[in-house]
């Protein structure tokens, strides 16, 4: 079956819908939907050519994604400035709209620059629902996967593919299971302390941030780790979405490590249309501002998330500004600098109110003591170990994808590892994938 | 690292064919390894076609304790949560002519003490006497559904009684317990657990601390008189009769399922007075009402007897008898069942308990 195209892409498709069904059937036919209109405008716009059709197909994306996702916030804050009561309507988000909703607006501008065919309707719902990308990304482009539906899994290089793409969701997998879920332990509690208003230490907003931030990053690239290598089994290359971010030395390289297929939409989509740094530095800074700031509102309907991406839209200023000096800072000094940079966005991030997040932040830097106190003092030496992997040696895809030699003691270790993985997910489950709820 | 959209990098070599190969045998040996070893090791006693061995509780009495209900060698049993587990088998079998299995599950909730006596009584359909340890569980609106706590996980699957689905949960915990159990049976490692469900689970008498104790009745060293709530709460007969009791229709449910020749004795649990309703208070009218509604229940009850045990009384008012508000000493435990004996058998009042008796 793997042979014939269409075969492929038949089973494929329903192996994606079936894989969006067990997460949440409840909003199938949404999706469905939503990628048939689309491609019927991409189809009705090869054939009549007016250029107001892909931007009404993205005006369409955008009204899904603002009534499912923002309604209740913008409402709520409507509300807030005019005067009244609100009740928050009980609208169910559809999984993965945040993904599946921007590749299929870039899909449309692509289209309307003249940079994209119309695509028959398989393959175009294909890319759109492929599955190991379908819920959390990497947000793929169009001309980086339909192209390969045409390629057979089959073809030359199919044992490296299936090795190399095994390897990387383990990695992946162990990312999860192991670090992301076992810092989760440490840091949610310790939110939840903060969320009731609870003091905590100096050292013990110090460990729940430390622990948010390899969570984040372990769950995040874990996810892309598996989509990337479940893509590769079926003999897809998908674009990597993490390249070690934590290594960064300034805000501008921790966004071209971090949740790279992001930062490409939001530049190619959003920071270029907008003037980016094509019209001197107001114009520049206007640009980053509002795509950090949507950026942001894309992670979340909330302020804590905005104000996340205006943080970082400042230190892609400051940044940018600081690089025009020509004064370099030690290498160290800027990874540490930016790194700092980096958890004290987190702790808005991840707070469930503005308050919250201050009084944390207010902690971190001394405002309310310096206490060492910890309620385990097991848990800090837990974050600076799990630290290591995130910080020290190779990337999980340097590691599956270049490093990896074919020697049958790899592949043991990788077996057996598989199979203690798949005993600890029976005996402790696993937490929802952080980005299932963007 | 090499750009992953170049798809020349992959090669066919033998070298990867071999590892592949290699991975897929090693999964396979290690998942067919460990699913015939849960088979054959069967931990929890659940699969019908495995060797029949003896197995013990070598951990969660949630997964163990079925295979002590199914056992043929008991014909009584003891039902409640850790407030009954120090209930020795040995020294009631004696005094009732009978063979106890200590059933107590920690923290059990009332369903889950349904549920254990349900499997005991489908393999001991006339047992001559059960114990049912009646403590705050009972008298509180919750409880009456399967914990949900990660600590307390209930397996559905094990007391489902449906055979259809009695292979043990495919994990690292089921793997463990195979492992602890095939120590069991080899006798490379003895664990706690007796063959009667009896476990002294407190610590060794010699290290009793009567202020530590005393710190988790009273929250301090020194101990506390209990101040009776003046004026006295009162509630109308309407607000009285609106309590709800979801517990007790569960127990009605346990008590209706043993035949009339089982003897049937509900022991409500001694705990320290200090933790008991403060007389007075809305939980003492609370109280009262769940008694009255409990001694309801064993009207034409045939062989149904109730003993109070939760009044203050020379066992309950003792610090020394106590680890905390709840958990009485093995020094008790002792006493407490000649006292069952006595109030059952004897028709002997005594100064620790009370009989109840549904009015005529």
């Amino acid at each position: 079956m793997g042979a014939k195209k269409g075969w492929r892409m038949c089973w494929l498709l329903l192996a994606s819908l079936v894989f969006y069904s067990y997460w949440d059937v409840r909003l199938l036919p949404l999706l469905l939907i939503s990628v048939v209109v689309n491609w019927f405008l991409a189809r009705f716009y090869g054939a009549a050519g007016h250029p107001a059709i892909p931007l009404i197909g993205v005006m369409m994306n955008l009204l899904i994604i603002g009534i499912f996702k923002y309604a209740n916030f913008m409402t709520e804050n409507l509300l807030l400035v005019w005067g009244g009561r609100f009740d928050p309507w009980n609208i169910v988000l559809p999984l993965g709209i945040s993904f599946f909703t921007f590749q299929q607006i870039s899909y449309l501008l692509d289209l309307r620059r003249g940079q994209a065919p119309v695509y028959s309707f398989g393959q175009y719902a294909l890319y759109v629902m492929f599955f190991p990308q379908l819920i959390a990304g990497p947000i793929v482009r169009h001309n980086e996967l339909i192209y390969q539906f045409d390629q057979s899994p089959q073809r030359d290089g199919c044992a490296e593919r299936l090795s190399r793409g095994f390897i990387l969701f383990l990695i992946g997998l162990a990312k999860k299971v192991i670090l992301a879920d076992k810092m989760a332990e440490i840091a949610t509690p310790l939110f939840s302390l903060a969320a009731e208003g609870k003091h905590l230490t100096f050292a013990e907003v110090w460990v729940g941030a430390g622990g948010y931030t390899l969570q984040l990053y372990f769950d995040f690239s874990g996810y892309s780790d598996m989509a990337i290598g479940l893509g590769l089994l079926f003999g897809f290359t998908i674009p990597i979405n993490f390249n070690a971010p934590y290594v960064a030395v300034s805000v501008r390289d921790y966004w071209r490590r971090w949740h790279i297929t992001l930062s490409r939409f939001l530049r190619d989509y959003l920071y270029i249309p907008l003037g980016g740094s094509r019209f001197g530095l107001p114009r520049q800074v206007f640009a980053v501002m509002v795509t950090m700031g949507l950026g942001g509102l894309w992670h979340g309907a909330s302020w804590n998330c905005i104000l996340w991406g205006v943080w970082q839209g400042f230190g892609l200023i400051a940044n940018h500004l600081w690089q025009k000096t020509g004064i370099h800072f030690p290498r160290a000094i800027a990874w540490l600098m930016t790194l700092l940079f980096i958890i004290s966005g987190y702790m808005v991030f991840r707070s469930e109110t503005l308050p919250q997040a201050w009084t944390m932040l207010a902690t971190m830097i001394g405002r309310h003591g310096w206490s060492l106190a910890v309620n385990d003092v097991g848990n800090r030496w837990r974050v600076i170990l799990f630290a290591l992997p995130a910080l020290i040696g190779p990337t999980s895809h340097e590691l599956a994808l270049n490093k990896l030699k074919p020697r049958p003691i790899y592949a043991t270790l990788a077996a057996g590892l598989f199979i203690y993985l798949i005993w600890m997910i029976g005996d402790e489950g696993y937490s929802e994938f952080i980005y299932f709820q963007f | 690292m090499k750009d992953i959209r170049n798809l020349s990098i992959f090669s066919s070599s033998g070298g990867w064919k071999a590892f592949l190969r290699t991975a897929a045998c090693v999964l396979l040996v290690l998942f067919l390894g460990s699913v015939v070893f849960i088979l054959v090791v069967d931990p929890y006693a659940s699969i019908p076609f495995s060797p029949d061995w003896e197995r013990s509780t070598v951990g969660d009495q949630r997964l163990f304790y079925p295979n002590l209900a199914r056992a043929a060698r008991f014909d009584s049993a003891i039902i409640g949560t850790s407030s009954g587990r120090l209930l020795r088998p040995e020294d009631l079998n004696k005094r009732f002519a009978s063979r106890f299995v200590n059933l107590c599950l920690n923290s059990a909730s009332v369903y889950e003490q349904k549920a254990i006596l349900n499997i005991f009584l489908a393999h001991h359909p006339h047992p001559k006497t059960v114990i049912f340890g009646i403590d705050h569980v009972y008298v509180k609106e919750k409880y009456n559904k399967p914990h949900i706590e990660p600590a307390f996980e209930w397996p559905v699957w094990l007391y489902d009684q449906n055979p259809s689905n009695n292979f043990p949960p495919y994990r690292l915990q089921t793997l463990t317990h195979a492992w602890s159990q095939l120590l069991s049976m080899t006798g490379l490692k003895t664990y706690k657990y007796g063959r009667d469900g009896y476990t002294d689970f407190t610590r060794p008498m010699d290290e009793y601390d009567l202020n530590r104790a005393r710190m988790k009745i009273y929250g301090t060293q020194e101990p506390k008189p209990v101040k009776a709530v003046f004026p006295p709460v009162r509630m109308s007969s309407a607000e009285i009769d609106a309590f709800k009791f979801p517990n007790l229709a569960i127990l009605a449910r346990m008590l209706r399922k043993l035949p009339d020749d089982t003897v049937k004795i509900l022991v409500l649990m001694p705990a320290h007075h200090f933790i008991q309703p403060t007389p007075g208070s809305a939980d003492a009218i609370r109280w009262q009402e769940f008694l009255r509604r409990l001694t309801e229940l064993t009207r034409n009850l045939p062989r149904g007897y109730i003993l109070n045990f939760n009044i203050p009384s020379p066992i309950t008012t003792q610090d020394v008898n106590y680890w905390d508000g709840l958990h009485y000493t093995v020094v008790v435990a002792a006493r407490l069942a000649s006292l069952i004996a006595e109030g059952v058998q004897g028709n002997i009042d005594n100064a620790n308990y009370v009989r109840l008796v549904a009015d005529k």
